[in-house]
Order: C-alpha cells, then structure tokens, then sequence
C-alpha cells in the first residue's frame, strides 16, 4: 500500500520542520507531500531549505483548494491511499498504521476523539454534536468526531476528491460521499495534540458561517447534487 | 407615464450606450458581455419612446401606475442578471482554482524529474 500524507500548510512557520522532520525520521514507510497555500512567511523557504517535497501553490486557495492539490498529485501517481495531515502538529504520526489499517473495509477513515476528555467543548462541542446528529439524520450512520480533520482516504475516495468545486476535505463531503456515492466510512479512536505555536484560524465569525454553510449542505444541498 | 418620466429614460438610456460602447471600444470588455447592456439600453429607449410597452401590460396585471410595473421589472431583470453572475463568479473561482492546482503539480513533477537527471 502506498500511502501519501498530504499536509497543507499555510503560514505554519513555526511547525512544519517539526512535525515533518518527525515523519521523515520515524515513519519512512509514508510518502509526504507539504502543499504550500500561498504562504505569507517563510513557510516555503524552510521547505526548500530543508529539500522537503512541496506543491507551491502560487496563490492563497484556502484548506479545500490546498488539500485537493494535493489529492491531485496523488491520483497522478497513483497512491492507493491519502492521509490528510495537519501542519500544526495536531495529528500524531503513532495514529497512521491505525489509521491505513482501517481501510482494509473502509473507502474512508475518521481520525475521531472518542474518549471524553479528548472531545471538543464550549461551543465547538456543540458545533460538532449538531453535525452528528445531522449526518446521522441523512446519512444512518453515527459519526462521533465529524469535524476531526485527520482523514484516510482509499483510491476510489482518492478519484472522487480530485476533481469537482465543492469536494472540500469537510463533513458534509464525507456525507455526501457516504450517501451519493456509496462509499464506506469507518472511525478509529485517536487523541490529538494541543497546538504549539502558530494561531488557529477559527474565530466566533468564521466558526457560525462554517457551521451555517455544513448545515445546509448537509440537510439541503446534498439532495440536489 | 408622465413626460418627465420618459425624459429620464430617455437620457438613462442614452448615456448607458455611450457608456457600454466606449467600454468595448477602450478593449475592457467583451462583446459577449455588452450584448445585455446594448440590449437593456435599447429596450429603456422603445420604452420612453413608446409607454405602451409598460402601460398596456400594467393594466393587464392591475398596477395602479405603470411606472411601478417599470420598476418591478427592472428589479427582475437585475434579479436574473445578479444571479448569473454570481454564477459565473463562481465558475471563474473553480478555473482559477484548478490553475493554480495544475501549476503546483506540473512544477513539482517537472523539479523531480530534473533532480533525477
């Protein structure tokens, strides 16, 4: 199995000789590619310097353009899988042969926090709990961390994310995929990092129109695409 | 409607053309997308020139003045037209998107290869 992390960084600085040097050192057996998204810091510098594999986007695309060049690139070379891999340091490298075994019966692989004190609270709790329940309502199935953005995808999932406008690495792809075009999706637990350095992009006004946007495309949308 | 009324139009619509043409004629838009304005521009003419494009419809429709038919379907029309750009703002957005994807690939592929020569 060939196996592809790809890690969209943007202004990530400040993590992203950490956390790549650490999968080059202890996890050989996967390929990374970074995908710059239009870096305004030395982000592309560090990757140069460093001889690290990188797409350089030349202009800003945000998470959904960055993650699906990097999917791109996979379908090209035919990897049989993709990891989507954060920049930040959030997602930990022990989780991947977890996570690739999962896709012996799965097109595609949650990364999810199950156990209780690793779940999001405060308001992105609810947030993610309402996504639950929204998935769950369209699609059957129960998926206790929609929003966890560390994610295997197999080749079939792979050829669906390639091309297309509104396939964003973001659950109401997954359930899309799930309802539409029959793919299987499972969850294996994981914990997470806290963040090191660098800021988080969420904030009060781009956290309800993320969830104003996955709700309605999950509970609407969908059923015209 | 009221003489002042077509007068408005009249010189609304005239000044629209000019506009729209020299637009074309200093090359910063295409013809495809003037043939609308041309189109909208000309038809505010024929109808300050003649009212009974609006005011016969109106009283079909039960409008207490023609002029408010005028504005409903002006209202309509921009409608329409806001929402097919939008559309087309959004397609742009995907080409664009697939572009900029592209050129990352090829330019990562093609420093591989060079690195393996």
């Amino acid at each position: 199995m060939r196996a592809l992390l790809v890690i969209p960084a943007y202004n990530e600085a400040d993590n992203i000789e950490r956390v790549v040097d650490e999968i080059i050192r202890d996890y050989p057996a996967y390929d990374y590619v970074i995908v710059n998204d239009g870096s305004s810091d030395a982000t592309p510098d560090i990757c140069r310097k460093n001889g690290y594999r990188f797409l350089d986007l030349p202009i800003n695309l945000g998470l959904a353009g960055a993650f699906q060049a990097g999917v791109k690139y996979a379908e090209k070379h035919s990897y049989d899988c993709v990891i989507q891999f954060d920049a930040d340091g959030q997602h930990l490298p022990e989780y991947l042969d977890a996570m690739v075994a999962g896709l012996a019966h799965a097109d595609i692989v949650l990364g999810s926090r199950m156990s209780k004190e690793d779940q999001p609270t405060g308001m992105r709790g609810v947030g993610s709990k309402l996504l639950t329940g929204m998935i769950k309502l369209t699609t059957g199935q129960r998926l206790s961390d929609p929003t966890s953005g560390f994610r295997a995808y197999n080749a079939r999932a792979i050829h669906e994310l390639a091309f297309g406008p509104n396939l964003g690495p973001e659950p109401d792809t997954i359930s899309y995929l799930m309802r539409k075009k029959g793919l299987r999706v499972a969850e294996v637990p994981v914990r997470m990092a806290e963040r090191t350095a660098g800021e988080s992009y969420l904030n009060w006004k781009s956290s309800s129109a993320y969830m104003a946007r996955m709700s309605l495309s999950v509970l609407l949308i969908q059923f015209f695409r | 409607m009221s003489l002042g009324i077509r007068i408005v139009l009249l010189l609304g619509a005239l000044a629209m053309t000019v506009f729209v043409l020299r637009s074309i004629k200093k090359s910063k838009m295409r013809i495809e997308d003037a043939l609308f304005w041309i189109f909208l521009s000309l038809f505010i003419l024929l109808l300050s020139i003649f009212p009974a494009i609006a005011v016969i419809p109106a009283g079909w429709f039960g409008f207490q003045a023609p002029v408010n038919f005028v504005f409903l379907l002006f209202i309509a029309i921009l409608l329409v037209k806001c929402f097919t750009m939008s559309r087309h703002t959004s397609q742009l957005e995907t080409k664009i998107k697939e572009l900029t994807q592209q050129i990352a690939v090829d330019r990562l592929d093609h420093y591989e290869r060079s690195k393996r020569q």
